[in-house]
């Protein structure tokens, strides 16, 4: 159920799981595209929950994983869905050789050991779900554990970050306002040119003259928002198209894989991404 | 006095030059005095001139016997020789120069003066009299070769021209098909030869000569085939366009705008460049007034129509053009050629497109046959209309300026937005765009109060309209008046209540069983968030005694919400007034909707009740019976109640309302249901294929946001055009009107159960 940093893993043996392996040893490679760092460690340094704002794809998480590592912090990252319950995150009973064994929640685990832990998605939560953090998130700093009538205190070094794309309106106003004014916003949105090429350059391993095209298909389709595309093409698809080619797949062929068909089903929009790429390459 | 000069120093002059002079004498002799003295001062200066020339001979020699054809050819031809280079050259020119000049001095004349600018554009130096003998060969073919004589001229100013279009094998084409019109009119045949041929720019010539036959048989006074073979009637770029074979704008105009759009990162209107008929320059191609782009409707390709519109792309707000380094650029070509080089620097592969159509239409194929010095212009080139972006952008100033101190409370963008589409719609005066615009933002008297003296709580929207003709929307065009239903206290659901109690109670109670759990548990299951006691002990005690323990002792808790919301829309138009077996339409949509409404309540979807009627487009009336968020009380029961038929039927800005305050409910299924009892239609609607092709648009613009529209009609003829509004599955035409309020209620489980 949670997706957990890189470790495809099922609740029941989340207690093999030590708060070392969340740690990032090797910097995630990360182009910073304005003063997102500097605001983040502040808050940080201030204990002030963070939201991340941004379309999908665009380096919510790549951020997020950079700053773990900087700060020298685990990370723990919960991918939020409708079915997530509170005891997903707190933690439950288990039943193990005759007796129950508590087992705590990747929420409880980050609380305990001072890790920065990630909901990604948090409005795909329900909202009885996300209530859960809000003690966490004022300056209680507590997770209570009612089943087993425990009160965690927060260690002095976790921190709550959240993220939502704003892009889908009528979710939006599924995330609380009691919760969401208790986060401290950055945006993000797709990395300015320079930044997206260097990106698409390190990223999806393409020379300079490719990432260049590359991130000029991605600002033109990003033109036609207005034409039925529910979101702009995002870095992501940008990486993967650079990778197909880097690969070997044609550059045309790369490009109706990752952006055209990925982007849309609109016939005649399909037909002017083509037209779009057949220009570029 | 001259002559007694010119022979004082004669000894230093040559024979020649004094056979010259005196034939160039001779052929003033008819002349007043006055006139040929200044005349023959002229021609002593040239001989002198001529005498130091290495040619001298030749020239002397044939600027005598041009004398004694006409004196008017002399002088111009001193002048054009001096550019005429080798002997062997001079030789034919001067041939040529005579035998025009039999056919027509005027057209000699005009060849002579021409000269010196043919030999700076065109390619080669013998190309020069490929270019005389080609207007020689016109004359010699015609039958009437007297008709010829302005088509020849023109010819030869055009063809010397530096922004000449076409090769010279191309001209020699022209001018066979020349002879063809001035059998019927000389003036036509020059048009022709002037501007005309570019309407033919992109047909081959097959299609030429049809377009040729469609003018000479179509046309039946002298003005008439002027002005169809100048291509300023709509006739013959009409004509031009059904022959091209190959792509109708109206099919690519979406995906042509689309790709516009990437690149300039705003959106781009195209339009049929039809409108521009008769603005000063305008040939028929593509071409822009700045702010819109006006193609042809009809191109041999789409790769075609692509570059055309992507070419005018670059010149979208750049009036006066600049290049790259900022100068300003006023020469067509230089224009043409720098959008081309930005264009390709943005979109490189366009490279290879370009040169294959290049190579398509015998351009740059083989540059050093073609006689021609300098680019030839591409196909996609179009026209350029400096006067019209000049008067467009003066136009908006002008406008904005008096509409800011007008309308203040218009937003400016708002206000560009509508300049921009009147405009694209081919409106161009100012004033008459001030008008239009009048009619749009201003107060017009109607037979409906104005909501202000209603005293009512009244939001307005403005919504777009398909136009079908356009093929484009037309932006902001209707207002919906967004008011609230009556609330004056009546007895209209308890009456219903009182006779259909039954029914309802029926009706709730199916309902009822369509209302699922919000949460249900499930006992002893393998995983789950919370452990089931019971089912613990159980497997406990199975264990103790022995049997292997069950890992069934979980609950789990699984959302099944039933996430669905509705909304309705009553059609409150003057027909509804009708009535079918003692029933008026508008009381059995009333009983039916009151009906729904008990079975909502108990099923607790959320659901919204509109009923709406119109009276023009900006009174798009949508009177509230309960929204969303309101409850079916007695307050909501009165509104329905007071619901009566009033005006007319704007479906498709009603379905864009309804699918607006559908998009602001967050429930996975969204239905909106709307009861009719006739087609749409209201004033300044078009037409039945109109109004029908906007509601179209407007019930595919809510299907594309996840909303599933239902129509149900109690109008016996809707079929036919509810099958082209929407696919037969998304609408109910009843067979009896009284039915609606049992099927009602049906039709919605069935839809959501
Ligand atoms: N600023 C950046 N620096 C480095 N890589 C980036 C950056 N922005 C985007 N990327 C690339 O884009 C990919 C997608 O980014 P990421 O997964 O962080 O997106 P996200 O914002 O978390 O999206 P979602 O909302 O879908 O989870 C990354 O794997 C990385 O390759
Ligand atoms: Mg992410």
């Amino acid at each position: 159920m949670q997706n957990i940093h890189s470790k495809t893993t099922s609740p029941k043996n989340l207690n093999g799981i030590a708060i070392e392996d969340y740690h990032i040893t090797t910097e995630p490679f990360y182009v910073s595209t304005g003063n997102e760092i500097s605001l983040f460690e502040s808050a940080y340094r201030l204990k002030m929950p963070v939201l991340l704002k941004g379309p999908t794809g665009c380096g919510k998480t790549r951020f997020l994983e950079h700053m773990a590592w900087k700060l020298s912090r685990p990370l723990v990252t919960i991918a939020c869905h409708e079915d997530l319950t509170a005891s997903d995150l707190v933690g439950r009973y288990l039943l193990r050789d005759n007796e129950t064994v508590w087992q705590d929640g990747p929420l409880s685990l980050a609380v305990k050991h001072g890790a920065i832990c990630y909901l990604d998605e948090a409005v795909e939560a329900r909202k009885d779900t996300t209530v859960v953090i809000h003690p966490l998130t004022d300056n209680r700093r507590i997770l209570p554990q009612e089943k087993r009538g425990l009160l965690l205190e927060a260690h002095p070094d976790f921190l709550l970050v959240m993220s939502y794309n704003p892009g889908y309106q009528s979710v939006m106003k599924d995330l609380k306002h009691s919760t969401r004014q208790r986060f401290l916003a950055i945006d993000f949105t797709y990395p300015p040119s320079k930044e997206e090429q260097a990106i698409v350059m390190e990223e999806g391993q393409v020379d300079e003259n490719t990432a260049e095209r590359l991130v000029k298909l991605g600002e033109m389709v990003r033109n036609l928002r207005q034409q039925g595309l529910e979101e702009g093409i995002s870095t992501r698809l940008l990486v993967y198209a650079g990778r197909l080619i880097s690969d070997g797949v044609l550059p045309k062929e790369a490009c109706q894989a990752a952006v055209t068909r990925a982007m849309t089903d609109d016939m005649e929009l399909q037909e002017a991404i083509t037209e779009i790429i057949a220009g570029i390459f | 006095m001259i002559l007694q000069d010119f022979h004082q120093s004669s000894n230093k002059i040559s024979a020649a030059a004094k056979k010259a002079y005196e034939a160039a004498r001779a052929s003033v002799a008819h002349l007043r005095p006055r006139t040929s003295k200044g005349f023959l001062l002229e021609v002593e200066r040239e001989i002198r001139e001529a005498e130091k020339s290495p040619d001298k001979h030749i020239i002397l020699a044939e600027a005598k016997q041009i004398s004694l054809l006409n004196w008017a050819l002399v002088l111009p031809f001193f002048n054009a020789v001096k550019k005429v280079p080798a002997d062997n050259l001079i030789l034919q020119f001067s041939n040529l120069v005579q035998q025009l000049a039999v056919h027509d001095i005027d057209a000699a004349v005009t060849f002579l003066k021409r000269t010196p600018v043919a030999l700076e554009n065109l390619e080669d130096q013998q190309d020069l009299i490929t270019w005389g003998k080609q207007g020689l060969r016109a004359f010699e073919t015609a039958k009437d070769k007297k008709k010829m004589w302005k088509a020849v001229k023109a010819y030869f100013i055009e063809a010397s021209d530096a922004n000449c279009r076409y090769p010279l094998d191309r001209w020699s084409f022209f001018l066979e098909q020349a002879i063809r019109i001035a059998a019927v009119s000389v003036d036509a045949t020059e048009g022709f030869i002037q501007h005309g041929n570019r309407v033919c720019l992109l047909l081959n010539e097959d299609e030429t000569i049809r377009w040729i036959d469609k003018g000479l048989e179509g046309c039946g006074s002298e003005q008439e085939l002027i002005n169809y073979f100048n291509g300023t009637s709509l006739k013959s770029v009409e004509a031009s366009d059904c022959l091209v074979s190959g792509v109708p704008l109206k099919n690519k105009r979406n995906t042509l705008s689309m790709i516009c759009e990437a690149l300039l990162g705003q959106p781009v209107k195209l339009r049929s460049n039809s409108v521009l008929l008769g603005c000063k320059g305008f040939n028929g191609g593509a071409a822009t007034d700045g702010h819109n782009i006006f193609l042809p409707d009809m191109a041999p390709s789409f790769g075609l129509f692509k570059l055309m519109a992507l070419h005018q792309t670059m010149l979208l707000q750049r009036h006066p053009y600049t290049d790259l380094n900022g100068k300003i650029l006023t020469d067509p070509t230089q224009i043409h050629l720098d959008a081309d080089k930005r264009l390709i620097r943005q979109l490189p592969g366009l490279l290879h497109e370009i040169n294959k159509y290049s190579a398509d239409h015998h351009i740059d194929q083989h540059p050093e046959k073609l006689g021609r010095t300098g680019p030839v212009p591409k196909p996609w080139w179009g026209d350029i209309l400096p006067d019209l972006m000049k008067e467009t952008d003066e136009t908006i100033t002008a406008i904005k300026e008096k509409a800011a101190e007008k309308y203040e409370n218009i937003p400016p963008e708002l206000l560009e937005s509508l300049l921009t589409s009147m405009l694209a719609g081919g409106e161009r005066e100012q004033n008459a765009l001030w008008k239009l615009l009048g009619e749009m933002l201003d107060d017009i008297d109607f037979d409906s109060p104005d909501p202000e003296e209603l005293q009512e709580s009244v939001k307005t929207f403005f919504y777009k309209e398909w136009d079908r003709k356009l093929c484009d929307y037309k932006l902001e065009w209707c207002q919906v008046r967004q008011r609230i239903a009556r609330e004056d206290p009546n007895d209209f659901i308890t009456r219903i209540n009182d006779r259909l109690r039954g029914i309802i109670l029926l009706i709730r109670k199916q309902f009822m069983k369509l209302k699922p759990e919000m949460f249900r548990k499930y006992r002893a299951q393998p995983t789950g968030d919370a452990l089931d006691i019971d089912a613990l002990v159980e497997a406990l005690v199975d264990m103790r005694s022995g049997a292997p323990m069950s890992e069934n002792v979980y609950i789990r808790r699984d959302k099944r919400i039933r996430d669905v919301s509705v909304f309705f829309l009553v059609d409150l138009s003057g027909s509804t007034d009708e009535v079918f077996n003692g029933r008026r339409v508008i009381d059995v949509q009333k009983e039916a909707m009151a009906i729904m409404a008990e079975a909502l309540e108990a099923l607790g979807d959320p659901y919204a009740i509109y009923g709406f009627s119109s009276e023009g487009r900006f009174r798009v009336d949508m009177f509230n019976v309960k929204d969303f968020n309101e409850p079916y009380d007695e307050k909501a029961q009165y509104r329905l109640g007071n619901l009566q038929p009033l005006g007319l039927t704007r479906m498709g800005t009603v379905v864009r309302h309804a699918t607006y305050k559908l998009e602001e409910v967050s429930s996975t299924i969204k239905i909106l249901i709307i009861l009719t009892d006739g087609r749409p239609y209201d004033m300044e609607y078009g037409n039945l294929e109109y109004a029908i092709s906007d509601t179209k648009k407007a019930i595919q613009e809510a299907r594309s946001k996840n909303i599933h529209p239902f129509i149900i009609t109690s109008d016996k003829k809707g079929s036919d055009y509810l099958q082209m509004i929407s696919p037969q599955t998304e609408c109910v035409i009843l067979p009896k009107v009284e039915l609606l309020p049992t099927l009602l209620p049906a039709l919605y489980r069935r839809l959501t159960g």
